[in-house]
């Protein structure tokens, strides 16, 4: 059972996709799973049989349980030999006390006079693997990748990040460019992970991550909906999204940002509104909108012909805020990633496929 | 992720807003903690310890301590928000306004109307209301909608210590009289508030749970009773749509109608009496303009119409609890 999200504890299996017996490569998607929070598709992993499915449809199980049994391509095994290591998996299996969002709370530090607030996932990895930094979008924040750390930080330790203006964060944003988010950044990363990373941004923040790649060693990049200045974005959307500071303003806004609307919970319209009731956050979001995402002088595809770093992009095919034409229009030395059935929140909405293509591009560029 | 009390949040809105804007001043019994008596100043801070520490940040001209004669000190700071200031004066007991009635309905809330929008009165009134501490009728009364009759004056009735710090910033910048009322058995509730300014607007409602069963609309604390009677009605598979009005006047009554429209049922849950009550002007409002949408009648849970008894037991018969909730749910589902 995977762990999507810091609170999960557990999951619930809705429906195998993979049948008992199938051969499944990576990247095919195997067992639907619901949480409190939302409804993915696990992905293999790597390429297998799927010998024996161990949770059954309904099932509520905890995060790292047995899902099912793989058995590597060509290898025959015995179903003595899959319920010996059913047994064996159970015997030591303890599931994790999961941790409680009280204690959970982001870590504060203070750089060039603005409080950034921000996480460290250790993870299960080795510790000196270079870590991924992940860049949330405009109006988010680091909790838009609780779907996305605990996988990815089975391979490496995940930092997540309030931009400034956002979160929990200083609302002091200098003129609202790309330049001075990543110049923040920049001095972050000095403080906490002064070596080589890994980079990953959403929207706004593949705008802030690109901008980083130029300014320090960034081993890889990863653009999720965004590709920096000058991306196409539906500015009713900025816009509407900036002035709303009503439940029901701002609900059909989020609306637009998934495929999926069963994304938008009640939690998620009250997490939103709560960070936009702060003080001069309106005037922090509009500042960074005229700076950084409604200035359109740019073309994207003349910076991102020669990238500062090996970079990947992905994109939701059914993104209402930034189409997805301008990714699918992108040629080598990037490589695209068009995920069907996705929205803008791409990496929530197809956590699993997002996470895969994430740990890949960073152990390939080690 | 910063837990606080009801008591520090609004404590914390005081400060943030008086550091902001030095117009806003204080004023009540105690509020500076015996000053003005042989005790040790700001020892205590209000009755319940809400005002502790503001005495010695801002000094005896912004933080006053008064005598006890609501006419002349609520009479006193209504005059000096007319004059400029932006006075929050400390009702206490929210029974006590029997005795300033003229002062807050026919002076304050009246001023910016008979005077053609000469004047305007910013001043923020909080008082305790609610029952449960065995103190009695005349210390336990929840009058929200008595001053939601009137014209004029703004009610604000948070329910947890997010909505008191963001409730509280917004009416002390209010240009408008505000009435606070702060059910005296939340003080101690925890909730994680920002250290942050911020605000919450008036007339919008929050809806603390999503469900298509039926609609409940609770008020101050019975926003908990209701929340624990939602998570027993899940377990039985009836799903509510919980709503928290937040403010009485003005009233977010689309945010009501909506979820009515969508439910068809709706149960209405408060601590003010039976008779002219938010549940009766609630439950009016849907009548009018939500009838088509409903499948059952509309159920109010409420105290009977008596005085509030002292005796722990009726009292405890006396408020609203989950049992009652669970059961008018119930009953409005199987109609």
């Amino acid at each position: 059972m995977p762990k999507w999200g810091m609170t999960m504890a557990t999951g619930k299996i809705v429906d195998w996709i993979a049948t008992e017996g199938a051969l499944v490569d990576e990247g095919d998607e195997l067992v639907e799973i619901e949480t409190e929070k939302s409804v993915n598709v696990l992905e293999t992993t790597s390429p297998g049989r799927l010998v024996r499915r161990v949770g059954q449809e309904g099932d509520e199980l905890p995060v790292g349980a047995l899902l099912g049994v793989l058995a590597p391509p060509g290898t025959e095994v015995s179903p003595e030999q899959i319920d010996e290591f059913v047994a064996e998996f159970n015997a030591s299996f303890v599931p994790e006390v999961p941790e409680t969002e009280e204690v959970k709370g982001p870590s504060r530090v203070t750089v060039d006079g603005l409080v950034i607030a921000h996480r460290h996932h250790p993870g299960g990895g080795p510790p000196a693997a270079p870590p991924l930094v992940l860049i949330h979008g405009f109006g988010g924040d680091q909790d838009s990748w609780q779907f996305n750390v605990g996988e990815i930080a089975r391979d490496r330790p995940v930092r997540t990040v309030d931009l400034p203006g956002h979160g929990q964060s200083s609302r002091e944003v200098g003129d609202g460019s790309t330049q001075f988010l990543a110049g923040i950044l920049s001095a972050w990363l000095d403080e906490v992970e002064p070596g080589p990373v890994h980079l990953a941004g959403h929207s706004l923040g593949a705008a802030v991550a690109l901008e980083l790649a130029s300014a320090r060693e960034v081993l890889s990049l990863t653009l999720i909906a965004g590709l920096g200045p000058g991306t196409a974005v539906d500015r009713d959307y900025v816009e509407g999204f900036i002035t709303a500071q009503r439940r029901r303003q701002l609900k059909p806004h989020l609306l637009r940002l998934f495929a999926d609307e069963r994304f938008v919970t009640r939690d998620m319209v009250e997490t939103v509104l709560r960070a936009k009731r702060i003080e001069s956050t309106s005037e922090a979001l509009e500042r960074i909108a005229r700076a950084s995402i409604l200035a359109t002088e740019t073309e994207p595809r003349i910076r991102l012909a020669s990238p500062p770093s090996p970079t990947q992009v992905i994109w939701g095919r059914r993104d209402q805020v930034a189409p997805s034409a301008q990714a699918e229009a992108l040629s080598p030395p990037l490589t695209v990633e068009i995920i069907e059935g996705a929205g803008h929140m791409v990496h929530v909405e197809t956590a699993s496929r997002v996470n895969r293509l994430l740990r890949r591009m960073a152990t390939v560029h080690d | 992720m910063v837990l606080k009390t009801y008591r520090q949040a609004i404590n914390e809105a005081l400060v943030g807003e008086m550091r902001r804007d030095a117009d806003v001043i204080l004023m009540g019994e105690d509020v500076a903690g015996g000053a003005g008596g042989s005790g040790e100043d700001d020892a205590w801070g209000g009755p319940l310890g809400v005002t502790r520490g503001l005495l010695s940040e801002f000094g005896s001209d912004r933080v006053l301590d008064t005598p006890i004669s609501e006419a002349g000190f609520i009479g006193a700071a209504i005059g000096a928000a007319a004059a400029g200031l932006r006075p929050v004066v400390d009702l206490m007991f929210n029974d006590f306004v029997g005795v300033c009635f003229d002062q807050v309905v026919n002076q304050a809330a009246k001023f910016r109307y008979m005077f053609g929008g000469q004047d305007q009165v910013p001043l923020t009134i909080r008082t305790m209301i609610g029952a449960g501490l065995n103190i009695s009728s005349q210390h336990s009364q929840s009058l929200y909608p008595v001053f939601s009759y009137f014209a004029g004056l703004k009610v604000l009735v948070p329910s947890s210590p997010y909505d008191a710090k963001g409730l509280l910033t917004s009416a002390i910048r209010d240009n408008d009289p505000v009435i606070f009322c702060e059910h005296k058995l939340l003080y101690d509730m925890v909730e994680d508030v920002p250290d942050e300014n911020y605000s919450i607007p008036f007339g919008e409602a929050n809806l603390l749970r999503e469900g298509q069963d039926v609609t409940i609309v609770a008020l101050s604390r019975m926003v908990h009773v209701a929340t624990e009677a939602a998570a027993v009605l899940a377990r039985e598979g009836i799903e509510a749509d919980l709503l928290d009005p937040r403010t009485t006047t003005p009233l977010d009554t689309e945010s009501i109608l909506d979820s009515v429209e969508a439910t068809g049922r709706l149960v209405i849950v408060d601590e003010a009496g039976p008779r002219c009550g938010m549940a009766s002007d609630i439950a009016a409002l849907v009548a009018e303009d939500g009838f088509g949408h409903l499948r059952a009648p509309i159920v109010k849970v409420t105290p009977p119409h008596v005085p509030i008894p002292a005796a722990p037991n009726l009292e405890a018969m006396y408020i609203p609890d989950v049992a009652r909730v669970v059961e008018a749910v119930r009953r409005v589902v199987a109609y």
